[in-house]
């Protein structure tokens, strides 16, 4: 692979803290990161990367969080061809809500509309487990590299 | 509303609390958790005859009743004497105003933050320590206040020169949040709010002067673009100057009363580098500082089979919810070993309105502790604490205590 590009959306900063310890794990063993902060990312440049993994929480009532949500919009506004991506994705929620990581599950969904294709399973992290975040997401990525670079 | 109204429409099987939770009595107030077990146990829902509100202690039920849609924070700020100027901030708004109020402060306190600001904790702590006499004689609660106030104070980054002071009017605007405050608590918190108001204002008029990089530059930003009003600038600040050094410093002090009481406790804590987060959080469930939080319903509900009109007020009681026993084993034991599924707690409230500063408290908490276990073999207490609580605010007036070397 070329370049992998971990994006996250957040409310509070774990989703971000969650991408960065992804990219650490995925560096240690020589795959090439980037995490960028989904506010800050053009939609327009998802076609650069071979792979882009999704980290994103739920915030209020099963809303995107503050810098996934202006992202969200912009692909449902410019509905860039995504037929070339391959994306991974990871929740952060907690199963004591009703909404439970109904965040992830939106953004799944728009960018399989737009003819992404999702490799492996969407990852979640339950608060109410008590686990720690990183912990599950850096077991999670690499179950899903394991799919995406059959060796 | 109007007590006698509600005590109307409950039935017999929802027992007035003051026969569970005397709120008044001195031997709860030091020692609430056996008056919290036989609640839990035995009352799951109670009534307050003197203003008409209705007491849960079950945590799934607070998880619950605490996070409906329906359920409002603002109307008890309403009522809460002085506090009423936390209804210019985030703590005090429903939707929508939370959520933009909110976001105005999160990018402070994310994890990554809090990694920076616990190094500053750390130079603090250790350039008190340094500043020991060879006897090791330190009061616990000046230490603890100190360094969460100079950390706080960085991170708004404004002058950090009067603790002591924020301390004292702290200790006299908190009583009011009782279920039972006293006529002249009301002034007193007036009085305090207005003196804490006068200082926040004049630390805008510092920052005006002298701009820099910090929390209260970003919030003034936020005003000069209009997205916050002069009056919700003044709110935010004041609350995060005058709450920065309360509850994390009742945490540090109850984590080092512990640490005199059981020794051992210490030598854990240095030998696990991995379980410090799990301590502090189990030291967070153990004892919360502030055991409850308020909210007003906005549709009729039934409880545990008791009818609750629409507008009654909650007493959702956290302290309660940490020691019950259909989810934490042994509830009243402090063990930092628990599986991961009983390390959950309430302290810092839940839902939306969970606090902000969560992060930073439990890493100051925790840089304390490593500070001092690092440095010093034993922590031993030379004279009995001075605590004054309320049963809705706990405070170390003094910890006085020795660090062996």
């Amino acid at each position: 692979m070329n370049e992998l590009i971990v994006l996250f959306g957040t409310e509070s900063g774990n989703a971000e803290l969650v991408a960065d310890d992804i990219s650490a794990a995925l560096q240690e063993k020589g795959t090439a990161v980037r995490v960028a902060d989904m506010e800050d990312y053009a939609v327009d440049d998802l076609g650069e990367a071979d792979m882009v993994v999704l980290v994103v929480s739920t915030y209020g009532e099963g809303d995107l969080p503050d810098t996934a949500a202006p992202f969200h919009d912009a692909l449902v506004e410019a509905k860039p061809d995504l037929s070339g991506v391959r994306f991974a994705a990871f929740g952060l929620g907690d199963s004591t809500y009703e909404t439970y990581n109904l965040g992830v599950a939106t953004l799944r969904a728009t960018f399989t509309a737009l003819g992404a294709t999702q490799i492996g399973e969407t990852g979640y992290h339950d608060a109410d487990s008590g686990l720690n975040p990183s912990d599950v997401a850096v077991a999670w990525v690499s179950t899903v590299l394991a799919v995406a670079t059959p060796s | 509303m109007d007590a006698r109204t509600s005590a109307a429409t409950v039935p017999a099987d929802c027992p007035e609390v003051t026969g569970f939770l005397p709120w008044t009595d001195p031997r709860f107030r030091i020692d609430p958790y056996p008056y919290y077990a036989r609640a839990l146990a035995e009352a799951p829902i109670m009534r307050d005859d003197a203003d008409g509100s209705f007491v849960l202690t079950r945590y799934e039920d607070l998880m619950h009743y605490g996070r409906l849609p329906s359920i409002r924070i603002a109307p008890e700020w309403k009522k809460a004497g002085a506090w009423r100027v936390l209804l210019d901030m985030a703590l005090g708004h429903d939707e929508p105003g939370h959520t933009r109020l909110r976001r105005q402060t999160s990018k402070w306190f994310t994890p990554k933050r809090v990694r920076e600001w616990a190094e500053t904790t750390a130079g603090f702590t250790d350039r008190l320590l340094d500043g020991l006499g060879p006897d090791g004689l330190v009061d616990g609660s000046d230490l603890a206040v100190e360094v969460t106030h100079r950390t706080v104070c960085h991170v708004l980054d404004v002058p950090a020169d009067d603790h002591d002071g924020v301390r004292r009017l702290m200790r006299q605007a908190m009583p009011i949040l009782s279920a039972r405050p006293a006529p002249r608590d009301f002034e007193r918190a007036e009085e305090a709010l207005d003196e804490l108001r006068r200082r926040t204002a004049a630390l805008i008029e510092l920052k005006r002067a002298n701009p820099g990089e910090g929390l209260l530059d970003s919030l003034l930003g936020a005003q000069d673009r209009g997205e916050m009003s002069a009056a919700e600038v003044l709110a935010t600040t004041l609350f995060f100057y005058v709450v920065g050094h309360m509850d994390a410093t009742y945490l540090i002090c109850s984590g080092l009363h512990l640490f005199t009481r059981e020794p051992e406790l210490l030598d854990a804590f240095r030998a696990h580098p991995d379980r410090h987060e799990a301590f502090v959080a189990e030291l967070a469930r153990f004892d919360a500082p502030e055991p409850v939080v308020t909210r007003t319903t906005t549709e009729d509900l039934v409880i545990h089979g008791v009818h609750v009109p629409a507008g009654s007020s909650l007493r959702l009681m956290l302290g309660a919810a940490n020691h019950d026993p259909a989810v934490f084993d042994n509830p009243d034991e402090f063990d930092f070993t628990r599986p991961p599924e009983q390390t959950r707690n309430l302290t810092f409230s839940f839902g939306s309105h969970g606090c902000q500063g969560r992060l930073l408290a439990e890493a100051e908490i925790r840089v304390v502790f490593e500070r001092i276990s690092a440095r010093y073999s034993r922590v031993e207490l030379t004279a009995e604490p001075d605590m004054r609580n309320t049963d809705a605010s706990r405070h170390y007036y003094t910890l006085p205590l020795r660090l062996h070397s």
